[in-house]
């Protein structure tokens, strides 16, 4: 009933970042819609609703089936079915997690929720953190898709296995080198919680999980579709000669465009001005980092660790594509 | 609270789902996975709601758990600040006529990937034939050995172009829209007609007059106005 005054900054922390964002989303509108004419202006706040609700709509199901998941994970399976399941060596755990990450066809909306569960059941974060950025990254479907969408280069698709791979079990280490628990902020358990059901444990992670995650993933997919109506993606094809810049500009296109894992191969391969290794970096910036993702796991986790996770997993992910691209390619 | 933002979301999903309005948003394959959500989310207001029924004291049986001492105590101000923002999808469907991708966003995306094979069958006979748009696209991009002397019909909606004729487009989806790649074609003599309009063109495929992006001359020869197709995404 009496709230602390930790819980209540926080509180305030969450109110300080989310109303600003969807004031300036709001406000980028209506400027963009004063200073065009016609059909047009009309036309972008169309267009901006078009692109944020086909963001909401298209994760809402994976959303779902993460959160149900995590649930499960926090309300039915044993803490020692994971510990028995994970190598005790931390740093052995991280290649192992990212095998699992390979088994698991989901979207990375269902692995945020997904990757809490399992840290709540105590699992080692490095190994869940490495599950959460791999199993959307090489599963199996995704692997699939980017055979399709590659048809005259099948090495794609061993390079993104390879680099998305690398990078997730490269981050898992650095975690174990450099991260600190107290980054972490995970959803604890209520105090009745304890006593209750499994099936009462399942219920109540389960709403919370989702007004949590889904009010993150809504701010993600605002900023997202707001840059998508102020920023063409065509502005991109003149930087497409300069192989340096062509790679990192592939890489802020992953970050702003929040494409779902299973689809963005086919929008990797519409770039056709941009080098293989451009193209790739955008395959494995996608899944791990984008602004939906950011805004979850800033949910989830945490502000603290999302502002140091997010960058951190950017670079691993590009220095990962271009070095797998440099042999590759 | 919470049941008003869940029923927000439910309430979105419904509408979308009885319009058949999700095929503007995602493929028609999400069906199943949408119905499904809204299963989940109707489960999750049931219990919501009885859990708070049982809370305000209507459970004879709980009597030793009331008040202040309650493991529900506080329950409805548990979901943070960003959950109010699940009511923005179903305010922003109520307020902006949903309208699948059109003429804004078909100059402002990549232009099609490039075709996924290089030798495509002949097109069955008898003109004009009728060939979706990205098909048409991909056929010239391959050479156009398969549209030569050929009449074709294609149906797509009009995107305007400052630097010459109106180009006759379709956007194709691999998941949502927010993936959507558009594929354009030339409309060299077609009417003068306005964006976003939906028509059907008859015409042929003009000999390496596309532009160096890929995308191909039709010279039209016949035109007759077409209705948004109920799945407006070719692919």
């Amino acid at each position: 009933m009496h709230r602390t005054p930790d819980v209540d900054a926080k509180r305030s922390g969450h109110r300080e970042l989310i109303l600003p964002l969807t004031l300036l989303a709001v406000a980028i509108i209506v400027v963009l819609g004063a200073h065009l004419t016609g059909w047009t202006a009309a036309a972008g706040v169309a267009a901006f609703a078009t692109v944020f609700l086909s963001i909401v709509v298209q994760a809402t199901p994976f959303l779902v089936l993460g959160i149900l998941l995590s649930a499960a994970i926090v309300a039915f399976v044993p803490a020692t079915v994971l510990e028995r399941a994970l190598p005790r060596n931390r740093a052995l755990a991280v290649p192992v997690a990212g095998a699992a990450g390979i088994l698991l066809p989901g979207c990375e909306c269902a692995s945020v929720p997904v990757a809490s569960g399992l840290m709540r059941k105590g699992v080692t974060p490095a190994a869940a953190l490495t599950f959460l950025l791999a199993a959307p990254a090489v599963n199996p479907i995704v692997l699939v898709a980017t055979w399709v969408a590659f048809p005259n280069d099948h090495r794609m698709v061993l390079a993104r296995l390879l680099a998305s791979l690398g990078a997730a079990i490269g981050i898992g280490w650095l975690w174990i080198a450099l991260g600190r628990a107290e980054w972490l902020r995970l959803p604890k358990p209520r105090s009745g919680d304890a006593h209750a059901s499994h099936w009462l444990v399942f219920r109540h992670a389960a709403v919370h999980d989702f007004l949590h995650a889904g009010g993150f993933l809504i701010v993600g997919g605002l900023i997202s579709a707001v840059i998508n109506v102020v920023l063409p993606t065509t502005w991109v094809d003149s930087l497409a000669e300069q192989v340096i810049l062509g790679v990192l500009v592939m890489a802020l296109l992953a970050v702003v465009m929040c494409i779902c894992s299973e689809a963005d191969a086919f929008v990797a391969a519409s770039f056709t001005q941009f080098s293989p290794t451009a193209q790739l970096t955008f395959m494995v910036v996608g899944p791990m980092v984008d602004l939906k993702l950011i805004a979850m796991q800033a949910g989830f986790f945490g502000r603290a660790f999302a502002v140091r996770f997010a960058p951190a997993v950017f670079v691993c992910a590009v220095v990962a594509s271009a070095v797998v691209g440099w042999v590759l390619f | 609270m919470q049941i008003v933002l869940l029923a927000a979301m439910l309430g979105l999903l419904l509408r979308l789902l009885v319009r058949g309005e999700y095929v503007y948003y995602v493929k028609p394959g999400f069906l199943p996975a949408l119905v499904g959500s809204a299963i989940v989310l109707t489960l999750m207001i049931v219990f919501v709601a009885k859990d708070a029924w049982v809370a305000a004291g209507h459970d004879d049986h709980d009597d030793h758990h009331h008040g202040h001492d309650h493991g529900e105590d506080g329950h409805g101000h548990a979901e943070p600040r960003a959950a109010l923002l699940l009511a923005l999808p179903l305010i922003v469907v109520l307020t902006v006529a949903p309208a699948p991708l059109g003429a804004f966003s078909a100059t402002r995306s990549t232009s099609g990937a490039p075709p996924s094979k290089q030798n495509f069958a002949a097109l069955p006979p008898g003109d004009p034939v009728t060939l979706a748009v990205p098909d048409f696209v991909d056929r010239a991009r391959a050479g156009g050995s398969t549209l030569a002397g050929r009449e074709v019909q294609l149906t797509g909606f009009v995107t305007p172009n400052a630097d010459g004729p109106w180009w006759l487009t379709r956007f194709v989806i691999n998941c949502c829209a927010a993936d959507a790649t558009s594929y354009r074609v030339i409309a060299r003599g077609g009417p003068k007609l306005e964006a976003d309009t939906w028509v059907s063109l008859t015409g042929h495929w003009v000999r390496s007059a596309g532009t160096p992006d890929g995308i191909p001359t039709l010279q039209v020869v016949d035109y007759e106005p077409a209705q948004p197709p109920s799945n407006p995404y070719a692919g």
